[in-house]
């Protein structure tokens, strides 16, 4: 590994901050040099080595010391990259130009909490997880849960305009924000407290924008008090367009369902089968609202159609991840000419909490209007089978990796006018090259969210593999941008999408440009990313 | 005279009605006032203004002293589109929202409470100089806006793309919104739109202290009930407004108006008189709190049909009080206060004191963007390493 002018700032750091807390180190570099962009993962699975390490990590403990990081790589022009967990998917905290890797984790205090105003205040390197408890032991919640709770922290979330799985109830990231405190490429500090009711957000200029216009240091958020209760029903929706009309008429009734999830046909195959040994104890059960889930669950009741099933997903996953790109498009007919028939529709999860009456109203309300859509009550089992395992899907993304297979997840968002069209175009456009699912979630009045789910193979050819991995995504953002979709709708830019920047704004990208030029004069911060 | 004499005003003038037509088009001294028809003539007019080194200002803003140019949005009042799918409806800026409410309600659809107050005021305005008391539990009228088209200063015409929500970066539309025209104008605006609900209830409750009312108001929405609208008057403006024969002497009035669909109203509804009765507060009859919310609202109306006729109470100028400094600021405020808008944020307070606006503690930012949008295409593209 090649060390640059950072490393050289090594000493002033330790001086700036602590001895204990700057590293050179050939491990730390390695594990600074990458986050969990899928792409990044394919050279890693063929032992190949980053490509862009940072010189020197350093672990601030206070804004003063952010601030002076910042002045001393303004004195000497070297990069800078903000790092909360490394959890983002898209390059984000890629040390493109080297330099120095700002780790905020140490960072990570509760400062204080108004039970007045409901609002609390934290630095922006606390863990998810680690904030929700802290709310948590004093009876509030944030609302904020991403799948990735465990590893990301709260300035990531800002940075990357993050959206929990409650986000239809609680809003994203950005909307539960106060106010920021943001340490600009100058080393000078904003602060946005008062500024909110004034009119102008200036807020939402800087959330967003992945540590390209300045270090998040800390943020006041909004807290409620933790949910009394929690409704979660599961219904199986005839197709993918009367579940996403079914949604569409809860969110215009004005109702606030914390979940909100819909899967089409294949990822309902996949949620049933992930479920079969929970499936078989339920299927004994005393309980006949689990019964009947089991019963649904098992595909008409039947072990013969359950077998059938079965064995339907074994083959489609193994042939996705066996398959020749020649024989997806086969593939992928396949899956949509048999699904409907044998999966009995798709499964939609809703949920509704808070203060008891009003959750028990709301979810009332709510549960209706999905029934008149055509949605058939599964009864609490399949939401609460969720909840148990939400977070799950961190933990099994390395298992496709290790079987020789890549897979990587695309989070789009349309009005709803447009989101089947979204839907058809993103499948059809991806049915050659990979094997593809979807669910639909974060709804809004006038839109919503749709999560595909692709999954290849190329072996162990690595260059095979990249180009697969890059047309995928070439075709799946053309789709989506055909449409008129925005290229995310939480995961963000980072490098992954930065080439798409200039269609996604066009002409508005002069503002983003304006804003670095003010609050990042020197171009320190994060670059290349993000198409500035 | 700043260098624009009587010949150079002409001149401009000429310039502008080559972009607007003459008939939209008056110079009186050295103000030159503009009314373009559509975003295409906003954008000329703005580079038209930046080539004669004129100030622009938009709307209402005040113009500076010298020679300027005043872009007035008194023509743009179309509805370009209107999705009812996607409940978003497309428009110019220079629609007041009393018009636009009109329009919507003949499709049973409504701009929801947060504009309510501010019928008389034109899209572009109401986006580009939000006033504290355009906001309601649900949100404020700013949050509304799904996408803008606009010019910035430097004559560069955008449209931030219409999403439910994204990942892609700053928010950039908040360049122009809330910046008063500093930055640049709006010329249209994508917003978002709610069906009429199909009930509405009013509940009321009137309190020896206005503690009490604030109280109550602030449990309400930590408990998560969204009302549409939720406003307190004190005493006197009770007493004037409400109805005094119906309240004791200087009782402070908590006034809800809850609506949406039958079950969660009335789960509200339970929960707000209980509420209120368990912090000893009064029940106060729905029709009066009725008459005094829809009074708001009409008054709003009328100004925007006789603007000569009414000045109160939306005129009334309000500040916006985080939740913390609530209790205190309204009993500070002095005659006739009202606490209205309230959100888990906090809430507008107005009164017959006049009220110190507070300052702005990012103004330095924001005239720094300014500054930078004013130079965009001259300057060179920011450095990368
Ligand atoms: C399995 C899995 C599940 C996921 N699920 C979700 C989900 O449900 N919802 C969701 O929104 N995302 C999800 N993500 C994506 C990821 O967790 C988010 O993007 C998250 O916001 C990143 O947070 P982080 O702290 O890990 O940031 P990092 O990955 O460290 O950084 C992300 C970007 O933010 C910048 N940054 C980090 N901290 C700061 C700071 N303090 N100041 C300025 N810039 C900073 C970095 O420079 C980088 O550009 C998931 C990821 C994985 C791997």
């Amino acid at each position: 590994m090649r060390a640059t002018r950072g490393a050289e700032l090594a000493p002033a750091l330790r001086s700036l901050t602590a001895p204990d807390r700057v590293s050179t180190t050939p491990p730390d570099r390695l594990a600074y040099a990458r986050d969990l962009w899928p792409r990044g993962m394919l050279g890693l699975k063929t032992g190949q080595a980053p490509a862009h390490p940072p010189d020197v990590v350093v672990w601030p403990t206070s804004t003063a010391e952010v601030q002076a990081i910042v002045r001393l790589a303004v004195e000497n022009r070297v990069p800078i990259v903000p790092f909360g967990a490394g959890s983002g998917v898209c390059g984000g905290t890629l040390p493109l130009a080297g330099g120095m890797v700002v780790d905020l984790k140490r960072m990570r205090r509760l400062v204080n909490l108004d039970r007045a105003s409901l609002t609390a205040t934290f630095e922006a390197g606390i863990l998810g997880e680690h904030l929700e408890h802290e709310l948590a032991r004093r009876g509030y919640t944030l609302g904020h849960f991403p799948s990735s709770i465990m590893c990301s922290t709260l300035g990531g979330w800002l940075a990357a305009r993050s959206a929990g799985q409650c986000s239809t109830r609680y809003g994203k990231i950005e909307d539960m924000v106060r106010s920021v405190e943001l340490v600009t490429g100058t080393g000078e500090v904003i602060d946005t407290t008062g500024s909110h009711g004034l009119g102008a957000d200036f807020d939402q200029l800087l959330i967003g924008s992945e540590g390209t216009l300045g270090i998040f240091t800390r943020a006041v958020v909004a807290i409620r008090p933790a949910p009394e209760a929690r409704i979660l029903r599961g219904f199986s929706m005839p197709r993918v367009a009367a579940g996403c009309e079914a949604i569409r008429r809860v969110m215009q009734r004005g109702l606030r369902p914390s979940v909100v999830r819909l899967y089409d046909e294949i990822d309902t195959l996949m949620a049933r089968s992930s479920a079969a040994k929970e499936e078989k104890a339920a299927a004994e059960s005393e309980d006949p609202e689990e019964r009947a889930v089991a019963g649904w669950l098992g595909l008409l009741g039947s072990e013969q159609g359950k077998r059938m099933r079965d064995g339907l997903r074994r083959r489609l996953v193994g042939a996705a991840l066996g398959a020749s790109v020649g024989r997806m498009r086969v593939l992928n007919r396949a899956a949509d000419a048999l699904l409907p028939r044998l999966s009995g529709g798709c499964l939609l999860i809703v949920g509704c909490e808070g203060d008891r009456p009003l959750a028990e109203a709301e979810a009332r309300a709510t549960f209706r209007e999905i029934e008149r859509a055509g949605g058939k009550d599964l009864g609490p089992g399949p939401g609460e089978r969720w909840l148990r395992h939400r977070y799950d899907v961190s933990f099994k993304l390395s298992k496709m990796f290790q079987a020789g297979a890549f897979a990587d997840t695309m989070e789009v968002a349309v009005s709803w006018d447009r989101l089947l069209d979204l839907y058809r175009a993103v499948r059809e456009a991806l049915a050659p090259l990979c094997f593809v699912m979807a669910h639909f979630s974060h709804a809004y009045a006038d839109g919503c969210s749709i999560y595909f789910s692709f999954a290849a193979a190329a072996g162990d050819d690595q260059a095979l593999a990249e180009e697969r991995y890059d047309a995928i995504w070439r075709t799946a953002l053309a789709a989506s941008t055909s449409v008129g979709a925005t290229i995310s709708h939480h995961h963000g830019v980072g490098l992954s999408k930065a080439a798409y920047m200039p269609a996604e704004h066009g002409e508005s990208m002069a503002i983003f440009r304006a804003l670095k030029r003010v609050l990042d004069p020197h171009g320190i911060l994060n670059p290349g990313k993000m198409g500035l | 005279m700043t260098g624009h004499d009587t010949q150079a005003m002409g001149r401009h003038a000429a310039a502008l009605s080559g972009a607007v037509g003459a008939d939209h088009v008056t110079v009186a001294g050295e103000r030159l006032t503009v009314v373009p028809g559509a975003a295409g003539e906003v954008i000329e007019a703005v580079r038209l203004a930046r080539a004669a080194r004129l100030p622009i200002r938009f709307g209402g803003a005040l113009s500076t002293d010298g020679a300027s140019v005043s872009c007035d949005f008194g023509r743009m009042t179309q509805m370009l589109h209107l999705d009812e799918t996607s409940l978003l409806v497309h428009v110019q800026a220079g629609i007041t929202l009393g018009a636009l409410e009109e329009r919507l309600g003949a499709r049973a659809l409504t701009l929801g409470a947060a504009a309510r107050r501010s019928l008389d005021r034109r899209v572009g305005a109401a986006l580009a100089a939000p006033r504290p008391e355009e906001a309601c539990p649900r949100g404020r009228f700013l949050e509304a806006c799904a996408a803008i088209d606009g010019v910035l200063l430097d004559g560069t015409a955008l449209h931030t793309r219409m999403a439910p929500r994204r990942a892609t970066g700053p928010d950039l539309s908040h360049a122009l919104l809330g910046a008063r025209g500093t930055t640049g104008a709006i010329t249209g605006a994508w917003l978002r739109v709610l069906r009429r609900p199909p009930v509405t209830r009013f509940v009321g409750a009137a309190f020896g202290e206005g503690k009490a009312a604030i109280a109550v108001a602030c449990a309400l929405l930590d408990r998560g009930i969204r009302p549409a609208d939720l406003s307190i008057a004190d005493g006197a403006l009770a007493a004037g407004e409400i109805g005094g024969g119906a309240l004791a002497d200087r009782e402070t009035v908590l006034a809800l108006r809850l609506d949406g669909m039958a079950d969660p109203v009335a789960a509200e509804e339970a929960l707000a008189v209980e509420q209120a009765a368990s912090a000893g507060g009064r029940p106060v009859s729905s029709p009066l709190i009725e008459a005094w919310l829809t009074s708001l609202t009409a008054s709003a109306e009328l100004s925007r049909r006789e603007p000569r006729l009414t000045s109160r109470p939306h005129r009334r100028h309000a500040t916006f009080i985080p939740w913390c400094d609530l209790a205190a600021a309204f009993a500070a405020a002095g005659p006739r206060a009202e606490l209205s808008a309230l959100t888990p944020a906090g809430g507008a307070l107005s009164s017959d004191a006049p009220i110190t606006p507070r300052p702005d503690p990012l103004a330095i930012w924001r005239a720094a963007l300014a500054h930078a949008l004013d130079e965009g295409g001259s300057l060179p593209e920011p450095r990368t390493r």
